[in-house]
């Protein structure tokens, strides 16, 4: 597992186009950000953590509820 | 006055300013300089159980309603504040321990009484916005009557050249649990005031694949410690309801993967999202999920997604115990079983000028027979849910 966590570290620092400012156009759009509407994603989230085992990766900070 | 080519020109050249950004800035949601509002109204609902799988009584489950509000504002130059309230109540019954029934079956024994809660929660996250870095501290507290978690955390995201950006984080929270009719005559196996804390650190990195693809991967580790049990669930052993009882240290690995791909000739970003996870409980789980943001016109969004999951058990986990454990831990929570889930989403989304209206429709379906493994006994308790959200922002 460690392996496969380095190799795609690599890949994602080696596999990276220069793209320049202007051809940035694209990554620009509302449509693209993580987590468009951020809201929505961070009630999921807690419907998740509060009915499922798994929990993290979604950033840092937040507390527990009486819920799980 | 500007000539029409030096003002194109100044406008070139802004627009160039605006996308010469590291990488952690490259999308939308960063540096944005209007402020905005944003109202969230959900409601929930729980499947009721089976009547084949409980032991009779009670077989509807928790409906849930939430609001909350969201208000964000640069202040000063380079800062932003975000500020989130939440507000939800909740009722219903919900699983209390699991039964052998006479042929050896595991089925559901719910809380007697209808349970009503309600939860207060409001964070403030300020960030600051350099040439090269970005740092974010944020605190936040949740209250409800019978538990309050307080937590802090802050992260830095660092540009590594122009492509490639780095972030790191750390939070900790302090979680108060104080269970309802705890240690009265009723219930006096039940905890009366506990402690629990979270410890949690993030590493990732972010990269600019090309002129429309954007990766994000990311390492979490958190430290659990005191305790972890659920106050209100008991385990069935040799026949007798004992309470839950889990090791009091848990520590969680996350390795979460996502990326963002344009399809302009489409109109439509896809988003693809992955997480691995495991625990000191040897619980094992994968995340898979996949939307479509299709623009229609200027206006319209139309969101279809689906989301996968699945588990391994808690290695203390048992629908319900035979034998007595060494170490003492018993839990019969349907959430450490063994199961997979499948959920389905639609969002539409219509903006207005400044402003924007949005509904979305979801539903949860879990059994053991989604899971990526044989799963030999489905826990009983097992949920299904409807959720539905209505939104409204606005922004000057």
């Amino acid at each position: 597992m460690s392996r496969l966590l380095l190799s795609l570290l690599l890949a994602c620092l080696c596999g990276c186009a220069s793209v320049q400012p202007w051809q940035r156009g694209e990554l620009a759009k509302p449509t693209m950000a993580w987590d468009p509407d951020p809201q929505r994603a961070a009630l999921a989230g807690h419907v998740y953590f509060s009915k499922e085992a798994s929990s993290g990766g979604a950033g840092v900070g937040g507390g527990g509820c009486g819920c799980n | 006055m500007m000539t029409p080519g030096r003002a194109g020109g100044a406008l070139a050249s802004l627009t160039a300013a605006a996308l010469a950004l590291p990488a952690f800035q490259a999308q939308a949601d960063a540096r944005e300089e209007t402020r905005s509002v944003s109202v969230r109204a959900s409601q929930y609902a729980e499947g009721d159980i089976p009547k084949d799988k409980t032991s009779g009584g009670e077989t509807s489950r928790y409906d849930i309603s939430t609001f909350s509000l969201r208000a964000t504002t640069p202040v000063a130059a380079d800062y932003r504040v975000t500020a989130d309230l939440g507000y939800e109540t909740m009722s219903g019954a919900s699983p209390w321990f699991v039964q052998p029934d006479a042929d050896g079956r595991p089925v559901q024994v719910m809380s007697g009484a209808t349970i009503d809660e309600n939860r207060l929660d409001g964070s403030v996250d300020l960030r600051r916005y350099g040439d090269s870095s970005e740092q974010a501290l944020t605190l936040g507290y949740s209250t409800e009557n019978d538990y309050s978690s307080a937590n802090v955390g802050g992260e830095i995201l660092y540009a590594l050249g122009s492509q490639v950006s780095l972030n790191l984080g750390a939070g900790y929270s302090a979680d108060k649990i104080e269970p309802t009719d705890g240690g009265s005559e009723q219930y006096p196996s039940r905890a009366v005031s506990e402690n629990r804390h979270s410890i949690n650190g993030v590493a990732g990195l972010t990269g600019i694949l090309s002129a429309t693809t954007v990766l994000q991967t990311a390492l979490s580790y958190t430290v659990n410690s005191g305790y972890l049990s659920d106050p209100y669930k008991l385990a069935s052993v040799e026949g007798a309801a004992v309470p839950d009882s889990r090791p009091d240290d848990r520590t969680q690995f996350a390795w979460t993967t996502r990326l963002r791909q344009r399809l302009g000739d489409l109109g439509a970003s896809l988003h693809l999202d992955y997480r691995y996870y495991h625990d000191s409980w040897q619980l094992e789980s994968h995340t898979l999920e996949l939307a479509w943001y299709q623009e229609i016109g200027e206006t319209w969004w139309v969101v279809p997604s689906v989301r996968y999951y699945s588990q391994t058990q808690a290695n203390f986990y048992r629908p319900y115990y035979v034998s007595s454990r060494e170490d003492g831990n018993y839990s019969s929570d349907y959430r450490l079983s063994p199961y997979g889930a499948i959920s389905a989403s639609l969002m539409l989304r219509r903006s207005f000028g400044s402003q924007a209206v949005s509904l979305s429709v979801q539903y949860y379906d879990s059994g053991g027979e989604y899971a990526l493994g044989k799963v030999d006994v489905e826990n009983p308790g097992l949920v299904d849910f409807w959720m539905a959200t209505l939104g409204y922002d606005f922004s000057i």
